[in-house]
This record gives C-alpha cells, sequence and structure tokens, in this order.
C-alpha cells in the first residue's frame, strides 16, 4: 500500500505543480456554467439531463488533456526507466496514475455541483436523479481516462496521446452510426452495444441499469489491463 | 554465498541486432567495478537486464541471489540503478522526488523522513532542498539523482554514464560522492572515458560488440596488472634492425618503436611463460649500446585498444 500511495502522491504533485490542471479545471468549470446558466435562464429548463450531456461533450474534450502525458512524458524524459525499475508492480504504477487522474475529473465535476444550488433555492429538483446523473457522468469520464492511459503508455509523445485519444473516444461514440449501414444482425447489435451514445443516455438521466454498468465496467478494466500488457511489452 | 553481481552466458538481442552475447561477470559487494567500452558495446544494455528494466533472452541474471526480472521485485529493493539520463522529475521539489522514490521502495513515514534528510546531507543537497528539480544546475540533477539511488540503502549500485556530460570540477565531486556511496556496496559503474574508470575501480570488465573481451585488476594509479611489459632503449642501432631483432627473440612481441634523437626506444609485451630480458639485453649489445631496459605495466588504455583492436582480440579472465 505504501507503495501505490507513493505513486498516486507523486501523480497529484505532478498535476498540481503545473499549469495544465489549473487550467483544464477552470475552462471546465467556466465552459459548463456557461451551459448551465444559459439553459435555466434563457431555456427554462429547470432540470440537469441538459447540463450532464453538456458536460458529457465537456469531458470528451478534457479527459485526454488529464492523461496525455500520465505515460507519454515519463517514457520521453527517461523517468520511466526509473519507474519500472523501482520495487513496483506494473499493476501499481497503471492504478496508481489512473486513480490520480480519476481524483482530478472527480475534482473536476464536484466543482460543477454548485449549480445544483439555484435549483434547490427557485425549485424543488427530485436529487436521486441529479445524483445517479452525477455518478453516470463520472462513469462515463472514468471509462475516457481508462482509454486515455492506455494510449499515453503506448506513445512518447503528449499530443500525439492527446489526439489518439480523442479518436479513439469519438470512435467509440459514434460506432453505432456503422449500423444503420444494414449490416448483418449480429453485427448491428455489436455495434450498438460497443457505443458510448447508446448507453450514455441512461447515465445522464441518472439511470443506472446493470448493462450499462457492466459495459463501462469492462471498457475501463479492459483499458487498464492493456495497459499493464503495454508496461510489460518494455520490458521485452 | 552468492556474488552480488552474477551473470552468466546472458545474452540479448533487438531484432537482428546483437547487443549482448555469452556474457559472464561477477562482482563482489565492497567492490567498484568499472564496466569500460566504445559506445554500443552493451554497457547500457548489461545495466538494464540488471536493474529489471530488460529481460535477456539467455542466460542466467542474479542480483544478491535473486533474480531482477521476477514480479516479486524483491531484488529491485536490493538495486540502486542510476540511468545514462537523470530519471528526475522536473516539477517536483528534491525532497518530494526522494519521497516518492523512498515510498516507492517501501519505506513507511518516518523512515521515509530519515532517509531524505540522511542523503540531503550525504550529498550535499540542503541548500536546495525546496527547490524545483527542473531549476536545478546539471551539476545538482546528477547529485539527486545519485541521492534517489542510494534511498533505501540498497547493497547493489548500477551507474550508467554517471559522470557524463559534467565539467571536470562536478565530475570530481560526483566521483567522490560515488567513492562514498559504494562503502560496503558492490558497484558496477560504465563509462566509455577510461580517466574515469581508472579514478573510480578497482577493476574493470572491457566489452566490444557485446562481448566481454578482458577482464584486469586496476591499482589506484591507473596501471593494470597483466602481462609484463619492458621499453628497450639503444643507440647505434637502426630502429628497423631493432624491431627485428627483438621480434625475432622467442617470447618478445614489439607493439611500438619511437625514435628519440640518436637513440630508439622500442616498448615489448613479454610472454607470461619465459622472461626473455637477459637474451634481449644480450642481442641489444651484440648490434648497439644498450641505454635502458625498462619494466613498464600495461595501462589501461594499452589493454583496452588491444582487447578491441580487430586484430589483436583476447578473452582473458
Amino acid at each position: 500500500m505504501t507503495r501505490f500511495l507513493a505513486i498516486l502522491r507523486k501523480e497529484l504533485a505532478e498535476y498540481f505543480s503545473t499549469p495544465i490542471a489549473y487550467a483544464v479545471l477552470i475552462v471546465f468549470w467556466v465552459v459548463s456554467g456557461y451551459f448551465f446558466s444559459f439553459n435555466l435562464f434563457f431555456v427554462n429548463a429547470m432540470n440537469m439531463v441538459t447540463a450532464f450531456h453538456n458536460m458529457s461533450v465537456l469531458l470528451i474534450l478534457v479527459t485526454p488533456l488529464i492523461t496525455m502525458r500520465v505515460f507519454a512524458e515519463e517514457a520521453k524524459t527517461g523517468t520511466l526507466e526509473l519507474l519500472l525499475t523501482l520495487p513496483l508492480s506494473d499493476t501499481q504504477i497503471v492504478l496508481g496514475k489512473f486513480l490520480a487522474s480519476l481524483l482530478v475529473m472527480v475534482l473536476m465535476l464536484a466543482g460543477t455541483a454548485t449549480a445544483v444550488v439555484p435549483l434547490l433555492l427557485f425549485g424543488e429538483p427530485d436529487l436521486g436523479p441529479i445524483l445517479g446523473g452525477y455518478l453516470g457522468v463520472t462513469l462515463l469520464g472514468t471509462a475516457f481516462l481508462a482509454i486515455g492511459v492506455l494510449v499515453s503508455s503506448l506513445s512518447q509523445n503528449q499530443i500525439v496521446a492527446a489526439l489518439v485519444t480523442w479518436a479513439v473516444i469519438v470512435l467509440l461514440w459514434f460506432v453505432d452510426y456503422a449500423a444503420s449501414l444494414n449490416l448483418d444482425y449480429t453485427l448491428t447489435r455489436l455495434l450498438n452495444h460497443l457505443s458510448f451514445s447508446v448507453h450514455y443516455v441512461d447515465l445522464i438521466r441518472g439511470v443506472l441499469n446493470g448493462t450499462t454498468v457492466v459495459y463501462f465496467a469492462s471498457v475501463i478494466a479492459a483499458a487498464l489491463v492493456l495497459t499493464v500488457q503495454s508496461l510489460r511489452r518494455r520490458h521485452a | 554465498m552468492h556474488p552480488a553481481i552474477h551473470l552468466q552466458g546472458v545474452g540479448k538481442s533487438f531484432g537482428s541486432l546483437r547487443a549482448l552475447d555469452d556474457l559472464s561477470l561477477s562482482v563482489e559487494k565492497g567492490e567498484i567495478v568499472g564496466l569500460l567500452g566504445p559506445n554500443g558495446s552493451g554497457k547500457t544494455t548489461t545495466l538494464r537486464i540488471l536493474s529489471g528494466y530488460l529481460q535477456p533472452d539467455r542466460g542466467e541474471v542474479l542480483v544478491c541471489g535473486e533474480r531482477p526480472q521476477s514480479p516479486a521485485a524483491r531484488a529491485r529493493v536490493r538495486i540502486g540503478y542510476l540511468p545514462e539520463k537523470p530519471p528526475v522529475y522536473d516539477a517536483l521539489p528534491v525532497t518530494g522526488y526522494l519521497d516518492f522514490v523512498a515510498g516507492a521502495r517501501g519505506l513507511d513515514r518516518r523512515a521515509r523522513r530519515a532517509e531524505i534528510e540522511q542523503a540531503l546531507a550525504d550529498y550535499d543537497l540542503e541548500s536546495v532542498r525546496n527547490r524545483r528539480i527542473g531549476t536545478l544546475s546539471k551539476g545538482f540533477r546528477q547529485r539527486v539523482a545519485l541521492a534517489q539511488a542510494t534511498i533505501g540503502d540498497p547493497e547493489v549500485l548500477l551507474l550508467d554514464e554517471a559522470t557524463n556530460g559534467l565539467d571536470p570540477l562536478q565530475m570530481i565531486e560526483v566521483r567522490d560522492l560515488i567513492r562514498r556511496a559504494g562503502k560496503g556496496r558492490a558497484v558496477l559503474f560504465s563509462s566509455h572515458l577510461m580517466q574515469e574508470i581508472v579514478a573510480l575501480c578497482s577493476r574493470v570488465f572491457i566489452l566490444h560488440a557485446g562481448r566481454l573481451v578482458a577482464e584486469r585488476r586496476l591499482d589506484g594509479a591507473g596501471e593494470a596488472a597483466g602481462p609484463a611489459m619492458v621499453d628497450v632503449q639503444a643507440t647505434d642501432i637502426p630502429a628497423l634492425r631493432l624491431t627485428h631483432l627483438l621480434g625475432g627473440l622467442e617470447g618478445v612481441e614489439v607493439v611500438g618503436v619511437e625514435i628519440e634523437g640518436d637513440a630508439v626506444r622500442c616498448r615489448c609485451r613479454l610472454s607470461a611463460d619465459t622472461d626473455p630480458r637477459a637474451a634481449i639485453a644480450e642481442a641489444v649489445v651484440r648490434h648497439g649500446r644498450l641505454l635502458a631496459l625498462v619494466p613498464v605495466a600495461p595501462t589501461l588504455e594499452d589493454i583496452f585498444l588491444d582487447a578491441v583492436r580487430p586484430d589483436g582480440r583476447e578473452v582473458a579472465a
């Protein structure tokens, strides 16, 4: 546990010793606050579904910026050689880095909770779906982060890592579009099942059904297992 | 009792490039041993395999009796490793970086604090303890990197080109730190600079094209024990004639000739099983005037050039 915490502390210290984490947090809070205010005061939408939708789109843009440096920077600066020769397991390294990025994202989402205050002041919102919606968006963002950590472990260039992460997330978001091409029934079902956009509708409504949770848990687990394998390849 | 570092028949290839070929060596605790070779000779690959960073394709690798590549990573607790490029995080302060390494080595909070204070004192880092590593000079960065390698008191230190790129003063400082860090530990120090090996090491392994081509003990003056050599100085005899004369004697090989005014100086390597000095003196006196016959121990440079020259490759234990 001491070793795992050492990685976690180091990662958090690195995030908050550079302007990137602060810039990402502020941009996310400002933009999501703007969208929420617009919906509340101009569209008169007194619910969080639209806000969660906007947050999901923002997460696609922002999470690759959180994860791009995770391994790519270590590979470029040569510190990965130290990391892989310290008495740490590859799993501890991957989980420590992943959890640190998750904490940054949770802080980012927690900052948007101030939006609930006007809802409580001017209306009587049902807090169940709001809480469920936050959990759902967190789950969606966690899957994005896991993909970002995997892609970062395959690159030595942070910009390339961010661009490829965006590409993978967007492809997985729209993969169900191919289902409209009158493909084989099984393939159509598979593409629909793989699509983020099909599953995320439930998430932003605060509905966490078993299939959706299993889907996102599988994406996260698969990405992290592949990241561990990618680190093992470096020992070859 | 296992040696602290033990490699037996180790081979490693990257695609079609054979980086290490049947490498065997061992280092005992208390020794600072050099790994000398030209660029691309396999020094870094050897250290990377010993540190657990790379898997060997074949052969046995043991550090303090354990495999550094094992997932349990027990052996890696006993290894301090300084790669060629100092593995420091520019964004972290010196104490934050050392705290991370100490934590990764499994030390609890109290032990971490004690280790950090010790490292700051040992490597004279007190004045920069809260400075970000990215703002430090190259010499200080190297000290920080060396300090991380000794955190947690590892029994084995692997140092890859640790003085590379430093100015002469920094080189002397880092050498001194390595000497102190090496006390009671087994240290394998790679370099392509002979003077660094001579200044630090009691023994040297010479690598060339992934193979061990020589191993020698070194004394403090930078000379190496090995096959005897003599300098023959003579006058009243042409250089070519002296060379032929000496080269024709049994157990004598002429390895260098210099003309100094009227005198000729020939450096000769003598075979280990004979002592042809009397025959040399007799032959020279018969054809000219012998000025001096001086025994010379071969320098590390002689051994290195001898070992890596394509026509003079030898494998010696």
